[in-house]
């Protein structure tokens, strides 16, 4: 016999009939290799069973749960993918850790309440966002409620806004805002279903429908800086589960 | 959580029901994690893995007859998703990206010894070819017949007996398990050793 590697997983199994056994049996007599092997085998397979099932994270099913009701509402789906996690995490501390001119001062003119703050290419030398795959944005608060009606209302505004002056952001926060808005990113990252190009445009706190939440505004680029689409996630402020999305194509 | 068949919730989710891809996922997002956490060796990229399983079975669930069993099918898309996303990654080894600085357990038997074994293990996991890999996971971990690994890994079950001894072999050298050349296999003492069934342990 040469070495019946098929009969020996089977006889570490103890899934052999007695003939195979017994024919394993007499292989492992004379083939040291065998025997060795046989060894490493059942040392492996205890080793295996120490393996214990882990739970599945919270919130990692959010994006699947989102592409059923989109597709149950029959409404185009976004590219496919998802922000890499620590790419996520990493862009949420770079936003924490910008600071210069406060949020107000950033979000001080436009329409909608809180309009998407711009910068021409000369005043993005001086703020210029991190080069990380998302722009940072402040945390915008607004005393408004949502409904799909306005959700659309905003990807068009912002839409319009991203054609004409290409959207730029800097995430600008005094210390005090810092908590809210990471809590608010980390809650709409773990939500939202966003591929590394989609760039954070607007972080919105609102209700939805009455439910406190967290608006993300992210243009959707298939290419690095050509955004093509804008797309709002909405996930509760409570759970984090995704209530509402939106998109808006940039033409 | 319901009884029903997982074809007969697909065939209500084909038909438009949400809640049967509700109660779909609940069945069997643990496994599929699972398959996809030990595959990977990393918690981020088994989320990943996991989501990119369902969402292709979601995609692909119309294409889904009921040939194989759903579980079957669910987990030949589950390691495809996890081959595409380790080749994404190849770029940066495995080992590298293990959290090296786990705290080393210290040495007191009971639970802090198993959590050491099992990191100690999963390492030693990701050093053995993805193919036996799988079979190992597929057949040690998740207990799944070998027809059953042959069926989602798409090679006949003799192939999936030889997987499965070499990535074995494979596992227990990576482990570092000395040999000590004893003519014949002996049980060793350990608890939470799988029994074989009786009559069959080697004598």
């Amino acid at each position: 016999m040469t070495h019946p590697e098929e009969l020996l997983a089977g006889y570490v199994d103890g899934a052999l009939t007695d003939d195979e056994r017994a024919a394993v049996d007499a292989h492992l007599a004379t083939c040291e290799t065998c025997r060795e092997e046989t060894e490493l085998a059942l040392h492996a397979v205890t080793a295996l069973a120490s393996l214990e099932e882990e739970p599945v994270p919270f919130g990692v099913m959010n994006p699947v749960t989102a592409e059923v009701g989109r597709r149950s509402r029959g409404q185009r789906m976004p590219r496919r993918g998802r922000l890499e996690w620590a790419a996520g995490l990493a862009a949420a501390a770079a936003l924490v850790a910008l600071a210069a001119v406060g949020l107000p001062h950033m979000l001080g003119g436009g329409a909608g309440g809180g309009a998407a703050m711009s910068a021409d290419s000369a005043g993005t030398a001086e703020r210029e966002p991190t080069a990380e795959s998302l722009a940072a944005a402040g945390l915008e608060v607004q005393p408004v409620n949502y409904d799909t009606a306005g959700l659309e209302a905003l990807a068009s505004d912002v839409a319009a806004q991203a054609k004409s002056d290409g959207m730029m952001v800097g995430g600008l926060q005094s210390p005090a805002a810092q908590d809210a808005t990471r809590a608010a990113l980390e809650c709409l990252l773990r939500g939202s279903s966003l591929t590394e190009n989609d760039q954070l445009v607007r972080l919105i706190e609102a209700k939805f429908q009455g439910t406190p939440a967290y608006l993300g505004v992210f243009l959707e680029s298939p290419k690095a800086g050509q955004p093509d689409q804008v797309v709002i996630w909405v996930v509760a402020q409570k759970d984090c589960s995704i209530l509402s999305f939106s998109s808006k194509r940039i033409t | 959580m319901s009884g029903e068949r997982d074809e007969d919730l697909v065939r209500r989710c084909l038909e438009g029901d949400r809640s049967a891809f509700g109660v779909l996922f609940e069945r069997h997002e643990r496994r599929v994690y699972n398959l996809s956490l030990r595959m990977t060796g990393r918690e981020e990229d088994a989320r990943d893995a996991t989501q990119d399983a369902f969402l292709t079975a979601l995609r692909k669930l119309s294409s889904f007859r009921g040939e194989a069993a759903f579980t079957t099918w669910l987990h030949r898309v589950t390691v495809n998703a996890c081959y595409d996303l380790l080749r994404k990654r190849s770029r940066a080894p495995l080992l590298d990206r293990l959290p090296d600085h786990e705290p080393e357990p210290p040495p007191t038997p009971d639970h802090a010894d198993q959590v050491g074994l099992s990191l100690d293990v999963q390492r030693a996991l990701l050093q053995v070819p993805e193919d036996y890999r799988v079979a190992m996971i597929l057949h040690d971990v998740q207990d799944l017949p070998y027809e059953q690994v042959a069926a989602i890994v798409g090679v006949p079950v003799g192939t999936v007996k030889s997987r499965l001894h070499r990535g074995r072999v494979a596992l227990a050298r990576a482990l570092g398990v000395p040999v000590a050349g004893r003519p014949g296999p002996e049980r060793r003492e350990r608890p939470g050793a799988p029994e074989p069934s009786d009559g069959t342990r080697p004598t």
